[in-house]
C-alpha cells in the first residue's frame, strides 16, 4: 500500500525515444520501403495528385511521390544532425577540457579561440563557405560542425573547471595519476551528463539549419532529396497544392520536437529527480 | 486510548531497488504528544531510510510494506495529505546546514518565503514580524541584522537555528531530526541539542531525533528505539596491504607556511606562519574548531594547495617524478562524499590507486585486501559512493589513500561521520598501520580529549595560528584558554547538565565565524578569554618554548620562557 509509482522514465523522455527511433528506424528502411530513384520523373499525367490511397501524400510538380520523397530526405537530415552532432561534440569536448583543466597558457590560448569563434557570426560563415563551393554532404557537415562545437566547448569548459576545484579531483592528483588520467577518467565521465544534453539539443537544431539552407538551395543538390529542399520546391504551387509544403515542414517540426523532448527527458534524468534524497544522503 | 500517537509505525519495511536485503525490517514506532523519542544505530541501519519513509521521500522503484500512520490515520504514499503534512504538521530539520539554504538570498527573504507559503493571507508586514519570532524563537534575535545576512555569513550554528526556524515556520507538531548536529563543532553541538530540547518542552512539540551518537541520547530522549545489528569491529587479523615500510629518515615539514584564500576584501591568511615536522611512525593530533584553519593546513601539507609564504618540504629517499611524490603523502578528507568520484565504485577507485605502484593484477588483489581491511564486503565495493552510508564512505576513502603505499597520511576528523564502535576501530586501524609499516599519522580533530589520548604530539590552533603544543604524556593539560576550553568540550565529559544551562541555550551570539577574525592586532582568542589581560588585545603574544618544555602562545597562562 505504501508503494511509489514506477521510476524515472518521464513523459518527454518516452515520446523523444520513440520519436527519435522511429525517425531513424523510417530513414534506414526507407530504400526497402521504397525502392528506386525518389528524383525519378513519374509517368506523365501524374502530376500534382492530392493525397488519395494510391499516392497517400500526394505526388509533386514532376509526378514524383512525396512520401517516397519524405522518407528518402529523412536519412540526408539525419545524417547531417548526428553527423555534425558527433564531430561538434567530440571537438568541443576536447578544446573544452583542454580550456578548463590544462596549464594557464594552455587554458588562455584555447579559451581565446572558442571566444574567435563564437565572435564570428556563425549563419554568415555557413552562407558564405557554401556558396562559393559546390554544396556537398561533407562540406555541409564540416561547416555545420566547425560552426557549432563552441557552445559545447563553452558548456564542458566551465563544467570541467568547477569539477577541476572539487575534492575528488585534487583527491586524484593527490593519488599521483596524470593530469591526462585525471581529466579522462574523473573529469569527462562526471560531464558527460551535460554533453549527452546539449548533443541530443544540437541534432535538433542542425537539422533545422540544415533544412533552412536546403530551402535557399544551398543544401544538398538533387538527386539527394531534402526537406528544406521540398519545401523550396512547392513554395511555387503553395496554394493549390498544399501537400508539397505541409508534409516536409511536418517532418522538420517533428524531428526537430522530438529531439528537444530527448534532451528534456534526459535533463530529467539526471539532474531532475533525485535531488531531495542527496539532502540526506549522510548516515545510512 | 485517551490520546492516540501522533505518529504510529508498525512492521515498516524498505527495500531498495534492486536490493535484495531490505534497508530497514518490521519496525515499530510510536511517538505521543510531547515526547521525545531517539533512533539510534550505527551507520548503514536504515535510520536515513526511516526519515525518508516517513517524509514520503524514498527513491523511486523502492519498495515499502507496513503501516505509517498520523494522529490514528493511515498515510496512503503520493497523498495529497502526505505532502501536506511534509514541511507543515511534520517538520524535518536536515542534517547538513551547509547545503539546506540557498547561499545567494538573504536569511530573512528565505523565510520569509516559507511564511508565505504556510500563510498566504499574510500581508508583507505580518510576514516579516512572523519572521521576527521565529529568528526570536530560535534565539537569533540577539545577532544584529541576522535577517539580512546570507547563509555564508553565519557560523553552522547559526545556520542549522536558521534551518530550524524555517521548520518552524510549517507549524510542526513533530520535528524530525535527522543528525541534526554531526555537521557542527561540539560545543554548538550542545546548543542546538538545548534548542530543540527547550523547544520541545515549552512549545508541546514531538520529537524524533536520529543519531549515531549514543553519548548525547540519555540526555535528550525519553525513549530509544536500538535499529540496525550490533557492528562487528573492524578485522584485526592481518597487517593493513599498504606495501613497504616507510624509510626511517622521512621527513614532512612546512616551515613558516602562510596559506591564503579568496574572499571579500582581497586574499586573507587562514593559515599565518605555521611550523610542524613530522616523522615516520609518530601521531600528531591537530586540534581547533572548525575555521581554526586545520583544514587548510592538511591540504597544504598534502600540497592540495600552495602556501602563499613559506614551504612544505619533503625530506628522504623521494622519487624525483612529482606525481610520485604527490602520492607519498595522502590527505584523507572530512567530507568523504565529495572526496570520492561520484561516478567511480568504490573497488574501482581503489584499484586504480593501488595501479599507480603494483601490476594491474597485483593492483586488483590489493584493493579487495584493502576493502578487507577497513571491513568493507566485496559486494559493497562495486556500489557507487552514494550508495553507500557516510561511514562506509569514509572507510573506502582511507583504503584508497593506503593504497597508493603513502608516508604520511593526513586524516581530517576521520570519526566525525562513524559510529562510537567504528571510531575505535578506525582510531585502532591507523595506530596499527603506524606500527606496522611505520606511516606518520596526523590526525585533525576538534575532540581535544579523544587526541590527548592517542597522539604523541598535540597541536592546538586557532584562528590560522598555533596557540600551543604540548606532549600529551608529560604535560598531562593544555594551559593555553582557548586549549583549555576545548579539552572541556570534549564528548567524554558531556554531562546532562551541559544541556540544561539556559546561558548555553541562549549563547552563539559570537562572531559569525569563531576564529577567523585576523584584523586586529591583538591575540584572536582575547575577546572570549576568561583570562584577557589589556595586553592580549594590543600585540599579538608569540610562540615560546616553556620551561616545561612546551610551546605556548599566552603570556598570562605561561610559566615563563625556557
Amino acid at each position: 500500500m505504501l508503494r511509489r509509482p514506477a521510476p524515472a522514465w518521464s513523459l518527454d523522455l518516452r515520446l523523444g525515444l520513440w520519436l527519435v527511433l522511429l525517425g531513424i528506424a523510417l530513414a534506414a528502411a526507407a530504400a526497402w520501403l521504397a525502392p528506386g530513384d525518389p528524383s525519378a520523373l513519374g509517368p506523365t499525367g501524374q502530376t500534382l495528385l492530392a493525397p488519395s490511397w494510391r499516392h497517400l501524400l500526394g505526388t509533386d510538380a514532376l509526378g514524383r511521390d512525396v512520401l517516397v520523397r519524405l522518407l528518402h530526405g529523412g536519412r540526408v537530415s539525419l545524417l547531417v544532425g548526428w553527423a555534425s552532432m558527433v564531430v561538434a561534440t567530440v571537438l568541443g569536448t576536447l578544446v573544452g577540457l583542454g580550456a578548463g583543466l590544462a596549464r594557464r597558457p594552455v587554458r588562455a590560448a584555447l579559451t581565446a579561440v572558442i571566444d574567435l569563434f563564437l565572435a564570428f557570426p556563425g549563419v554568415y560563415l555557413v552562407l558564405l563557405l557554401v556558396a562559393v563551393s559546390r554544396p556537398s554532404l561533407g562540406l555541409l557537415v564540416l561547416v555545420l560542425s566547425v560552426s557549432t562545437w563552441m557552445d559545447t566547448a563553452r558548456l564542458v569548459r566551465t563544467e570541467a573547471m568547477a569539477l577541476r576545484d572539487r575534492e575528488f579531483v585534487a583527491a586524484a592528483r593527490g593519488l599521483g595519476l596524470s593530469a591526462g588520467a585525471v581529466a579522462w577518467r574523473h573529469v569527462l565521465p562526471n560531464l558527460l551528463p551535460t554533453v549527452l544534453v546539449a548533443g541530443a539539443l544540437r541534432i535538433g537544431q542542425t537539422i533545422l539549419v540544415e533544412s533552412f539552407l536546403s530551402f535557399l538551395g544551398l543544401g544538398p543538390q538533387e538527386p539527394l532529396v531534402t526537406w528544406g529542399g521540398m519545401i523550396a520546391q512547392g513554395r511555387a504551387h503553395l496554394l493549390d497544392a498544399w501537400w508539397l509544403t505541409a508534409f516536409p515542414g511536418l517532418a522538420i517540426a517533428v524531428t526537430v520536437l522530438a529531439y528537444n523532448l530527448l534532451a528534456d527527458g534526459l535533463r530529467g534524468r539526471f539532474w531532475g529527480e533525485g535531488q531531495g534524497e542527496e539532502v540526506h544522503g549522510g548516515a545510512a | 486510548m485517551a490520546q492516540p500517537d501522533l505518529l504510529r509505525v508498525e512492521g515498516l519495511s524498505v527495500w531498495y531497488p534492486g536490493a535484495g536485503r531490505p534497508a530497514l525490517a518490521d519496525l515499530d514506532l510510536a511517538v505521543a504528544p510531547g515526547e521525545c523519542v531517539a533512533v539510534v544505530g550505527p551507520s548503514g541501519s536504515g535510520k536515513s531510510t526511516l526519515c525518508r519513509a516517513l517524509l514520503d521521500l524514498l527513491p523511486p522503484g523502492s519498495r515499502c510494506t507496513g503501516r505509517i500512520a498520523w494522529c490514528g490515520e493511515d498515510l496512503v504514499a503520493g497523498s495529497a495529505r502526505w505532502r501536506g503534512l511534509r514541511g507543515g504538521a511534520l517538520g524535518l530539520v536536515l542534517q547538513d546546514h551547509r547545503h539546506a539554504l540557498d547561499p545567494v538570498r538573504r536569511v530573512g527573504d528565505q523565510l520569509d518565503e516559507v511564511v508565505a507559503l504556510r500563510a498566504p493571507h499574510l500581508d508583507r508586514a505580518a510576514r516579516r514580524r512572523r519572521v521576527a519570532e521565529l529568528l526570536a524563537a530560535v534565539h537569533l534575535d540577539q545577532v544584529p541584522d541576522v535577517a539580512r545576512r546570507h547563509a555564508h555569513e553565519l557560523s553552522g550554528g547559526q545556520r542549522q537555528r536558521v534551518n530550524l526556524a524555517a521548520t518552524l515556520a510549517g507549524g510542526p507538531r513533530l520535528l524530525l531530526a535527522d543528525e541534526p548536529t554531526t555537521a557542527l563543532d561540539l560545543p554548538v553541538q550542545r546548543e542546538i541539542l538545548a534548542l530543540l530540547l527547550s523547544l520541545v518542552r515549552d512549545a508541546g512539540l514531538s520529537l524524533l531525533l536520529v543519531t549515531h551518537d549514543r553519548d548525547l541520547v540519555p540526555l535528550v530522549a525519553d525513549r530509544v528505539l536500538e535499529v540496525g545489528a550490533a557492528t562487528p569491529a573492524v578485522a584485526t587479523g592481518t597487517a593493513p596491504a599498504t606495501g613497504s615500510t616507510v624509510p626511517t629518515t622521512a621527513r614532512l615539514a612546512a616551515r613558516r607556511v602562510h596559506v591564503s584564500v579568496a574572499s571579500r576584501g582581497g586574499p586573507r591568511d587562514v593559515v599565518c606562519g605555521v611550523d610542524l615536522e613530522l616523522a615516520p611512525g609518530r601521531t600528531v593530533g591537530l586540534a581547533g574548531e572548525s575555521g581554526s584553519g586545520k583544514t587548510t593546513l592538511l591540504r597544504a601539507l598534502a600540497g592540495w594547495l600552495r602556501p602563499r609564504a613559506g614551504s612544505v618540504e619533503l625530506a628522504g629517499p623521494v622519487p624525483a617524478a612529482p606525481a610520485a611524490r604527490r602520492r607519498l603523502v595522502q590527505l584523507v578528507s572530512q567530507d568523504p562524499a565529495a572526496a570520492l568520484d561520484p561516478q567511480q565504485t568504490v573497488h574501482a577507485a581503489i584499484r586504480e590507486a593501488a595501479s599507480q605502484v603494483a601490476g594491474r593484477r597485483d593492483a586488483a588483489e590489493r584493493a579487495r585486501r584493502l576493502l578487507a581491511d577497513v571491513d568493507l564486503t566485496a559486494d559493497l565495493g562495486r556500489r557507487l559512493p552514494r550508495e553507500l552510508s557516510g561511514g562506509q564512505r569514509q572507510r573506502a576513502q582511507l583504503a584508497r589513500a593506503l593504497a597508493v603505499a603513502p608516508w604520511f597520511l593526513l586524516a581530517d576528523e576521520p570519526t566525525s561521520s562513524l559510529d562510537p564502535d567504528r571510531r575505535l576501530a578506525l582510531l585502532a586501524l591507523l595506530a596499527r598501520l603506524r606500527e606496522v609499516h611505520g606511516i606518520g599519522l596526523v590526525i585533525a580533530s576538534h575532540d581535544l580529549g579523544l587526541l590527548a589520548a592517542r597522539a604523541d604530539e598535540v597541536v592546538v590552533m586557532h584562528a590560522g595560528l598555533i596557540v600551543e603544543r604540548y606532549r600529551p604524556a608529560r604535560h598531562a593539560e593544555p594551559r593555553h584558554p582557548f586549549a583549555a576550553a576545548l579539552a572541556a568540550a570534549s564528548p567524554t565529559r558531556l554531562t546532562p547538565a551541559d544541556l540544561r544551562l539556559p546561558s548555553v541555550a541562549r549563547g552563539d551570539t559570537r562572531p559569525a565565524a569563531p576564529g577567523r577574525r585576523l584584523v586586529g592586532p591583538g591575540c584572536p582568542y582575547a575577546p572570549r578569554c576568561p583570562h584577557a589581560e589589556p595586553a592580549c588585545r594590543t600585540a599579538l603574544p608569540p610562540l615560546v618554548e616553556e620551561t616545561d618544555g612546551r610551546w605556548l602562545r599566552c603570556p598570562v597562562r605561561g610559566l615563563g620562557a625556557r
